[in-house]
């Protein structure tokens, strides 16, 4: 199963599996449906709150509440043909709540070696760069911009609407930080 | 999708811990058993009868012992109530949250109320998200509209000021948000709940909040010839406008700004303010020709700007209070007592401010060199204070002269900026093939997005004139 999701485009699987009536279909109760939404949107909601909280602890901590919110609140869940952007809108709003207590209090030591060791730890050598680059090279809008298109399959325009950005200003950014992690890749190679 | 995408999508999905879905439904499970308890326990409590009451009170205890087991800290983290929020527009809906900030009960108050909650389920949810939706409910049952005057109170009660404190901006922020994606706008009103029996009893006879009946008895002390009774039958707005005629001073119990300025939507002020974030320029802007009050200029308010994160974020009306002057003209004082051209100037802040009982305009501008600050009084136009400092912070650019045009229309159809679009983009080496991907209207701008095999073309084109305010390529390999 995951090996079969790799090689679909990440945006046609999330745009096919994840709807308004998924999420309607969750909100009765019926939790086949929340394990699908899941599958399908998880390494989204991971990878975006990873961007904006910058260690793996959080991040799983973050993921567990918006997949636990959504289940909450789809009953009250409006259709809007954009269910991905409420969920991720779910995981930002954890996500910059978290990052506003880092204002006052400094990351836990432990967090930030269980990042290292987590990131580590990944098999596959060229996910863990990859990761590795986004985290340390790309400024805090580059890095949410990226995530949103690697792992949501997110549209420059949809990206501006979730960040509540300007679109030419996602352009840019998405452009200097790809720039970036190529660079930065040529020069491992 | 590039390489180092599918690699950081991967990466994403390997990073996440085996077992976390499992983790995820028992939560849910518990959740579930825990609130069944929480309420068996209230209802129990509720019980009236003399007999039951004691049977009552002994499976109350156990209960209680049983929730204790699951730790009494998961009990007063998740249960006990933190926080009470009064959300007052017509509808009044009261909302307790637990210390973590989230939202344990509503109470729709009124019947208003009821309508606006009846699809919402806010329960466990943040609580300045749970307002915000309370608020697009409002938008969408048209107790808040779009294109008019709207006023909105928000009492809070928490022990812990600081804490109230934060409530307020992060619900008021959310707030902003919300209006502004709905392109509606209202003045907030906040006030910290202060619980008595006066006000407790007005609230219950007349099925409004606490908040706003203490709200209410504020203004009864401050004019006397005001009736409670009266007043509780009153919207927010209508309250408002009593303020606003009988020139009722608030500040001592309530906060709000009362801020007009040159820019109508404050999505652009939003927008901007991300962009000066995120590039450190100030971005100089025109004040615009007193033609039409509506569709200006923009005009940066880097108050909002700077103090956006901070204090509140109050989103201003857009019509003036009758006896005022309107902004442009306060501008033109300031220019001219300052001796200053309006060719030469840059107005960085227009700002309408109530303080010390009068309204006055608070106006920043830079010229030839110098920053000037100037408070303008909002009636009588008079200058009551001004400020002239030797500016020597980074040069600021003259404005780039934007064509003149009718500004109220859109003349600038889609089709017509799809072609716009796609002519531009053969001009940089499109071929035939180009397609349109996307095409939006979004705040007086046509967002549109091109694409020719791996190329991809995005442009933001004015949908007044036509003309191609930014655009960008790239390729998506």
């Amino acid at each position: 199963m995951l090996i079969l999701a790799a090689f679909k485009e990440t945006s046609e699987v999330i745009k096919s599996t994840v709807t308004d009536e998924l999420i309607l279909k969750i909100g009765e109760g019926d939790m086949e449906a929340f394990h699908t939404l899941y599958e399908a949107a998880s390494p989204a909601v991971y990878g975006f709150a990873l961007s904006i909280i910058k260690n793996t602890h959080d991040a799983q901590d973050i993921l567990q509440d918006t997949f636990l919110a959504v289940h909450e609140n789809a009953f009250g869940y409006v259709p809007s043909g954009k269910p991905m952007a409420w969920i991720l809108t779910i995981a930002k709003n954890f996500s910059l709540e978290k990052l506003r207590k880092y204002k006052k209090e400094p990351i836990a030591q432990e967090f930030v070696i269980e990042n290292e060791q987590a990131i580590d730890s990944l098999k596959n050598v060229e996910e863990k760069e990859a990761v590795r680059a986004m985290l340390e090279l790309l400024d805090d809008e580059e890095k949410r911009i990226v995530m949103l298109h690697a792992a949501a399959g997110f549209k420059n325009r949809e990206i501006a609407e979730l960040l509540d950005m300007k679109l030419s200003t996602v352009l840019s950014k998405y452009h200097r930080a790809i720039k970036k992690l190529q660079a930065n890749k040529k020069g491992e190679d | 999708m590039k390489n180092i995408e599918k690699n950081l999508c991967s990466a994403a999905e390997n990073l996440i811990k085996f077992g976390t879905y499992e983790e995820i439904t028992s939560k849910i499970d518990s959740q579930k058993t825990e609130r069944k308890m929480i309420m068996s326990y209230n209802e129990v409590k509720k019980t009236k009868k003399k007999g039951l009451k004691y049977i009552g009170l002994a499976v109350a205890a156990c209960l209680l012992l049983v929730v204790g087991a699951f730790g009494g800290n998961y009990y007063s983290q998740n249960f006990a109530v933190d926080s009470v929020v009064n959300v007052d527009v017509n509808p009044s809906i009261e909302l307790t949250a637990n210390k973590s900030d989230k939202v344990l009960e509503v109470n729709a108050i009124n019947v208003e109320a009821k309508k606006v909650v009846k699809n919402l389920d806010l329960k466990g949810i943040d609580l300045d998200t749970a307002v915000s939706a309370i608020i697009g409910s409002c938008l969408q049952n048209g107790y808040l509209k779009e294109g008019a005057e709207n006023e909105i109170l928000i009492s809070v009660k928490n022990d812990d000021k600081a804490h109230a404190k934060a409530l307020e901006k992060n619900i008021n922020a959310q707030i902003a948000t919300k209006l502004n994606n709905k392109k509606a706008k209202a003045t907030v009103i906040n006030q910290q709940i202060v619980e008595d029996d006066k006000a407790l009893e007005l609230a219950q006879k007349n099925n409004i909040s606490l908040g706003r009946a203490s709200f209410i008895l504020s203004l009864v002390e401050k004019d006397s010839s005001l009736k409670p009774e009266e007043l509780a039958k009153l919207s927010i707005h209508e309250l408002a406008e009593i303020i606003s005629q009988n020139k009722i001073d608030i500040s001592d119990f309530a906060e709000y700004e009362y801020d007009e300025n040159l820019l109508e939507n404050v999505e652009e002020i939003i927008e901007e303010k991300n962009e000066d974030i995120v590039e450190n320029t100030a971005k100089p802007q025109q004040t615009q020709k007193p033609e039409k009050p509506q569709k200006s200029e923009k005009t940066e308010s880097e108050e909002i700007v700077a103090s956006a994160p901070e204090s509140e974020v109050n989103v201003s009306s857009e019509a003036k209070p009758s006896k005022n002057i309107s902004p442009q003209d306060a501008v033109n004082i300031a220019l001219k007592h300052a001796g200053v051209k309006k060719k030469d100037a840059v107005v960085a802040k227009t700002e309408l401010d109530y303080d010390d009982g009068i309204n006055k305009f608070e106006i920043e501008f830079k010229a030839n060199n110098y920053e000037y600050n100037y408070e303008i009084d909002a009636v009588s136009g008079a200058v009551l204070d001004y400020d002239k400092e030797y500016d020597d912070d980074v040069v600021v650019e003259k404005p780039v002269q934007k064509p003149e045009t009718k500004p109220q229309k859109n003349s600038v159809t889609k089709a017509k900026a799809e072609e716009i679009a796609i002519a531009h983009a053969k001009n940089l080496g499109a071929s035939d093939n180009v397609k349109l991907v996307e095409i939006e209207k979004d705040d007086g701008k046509y967002e549109i997005e091109l694409k020719d095999g791996l190329v991809e073309y995005s442009y933001e084109i004015s949908a007044k004139t036509g003309e191609i305010i930014e655009y960008e390529t790239e390729i998506d390999d």
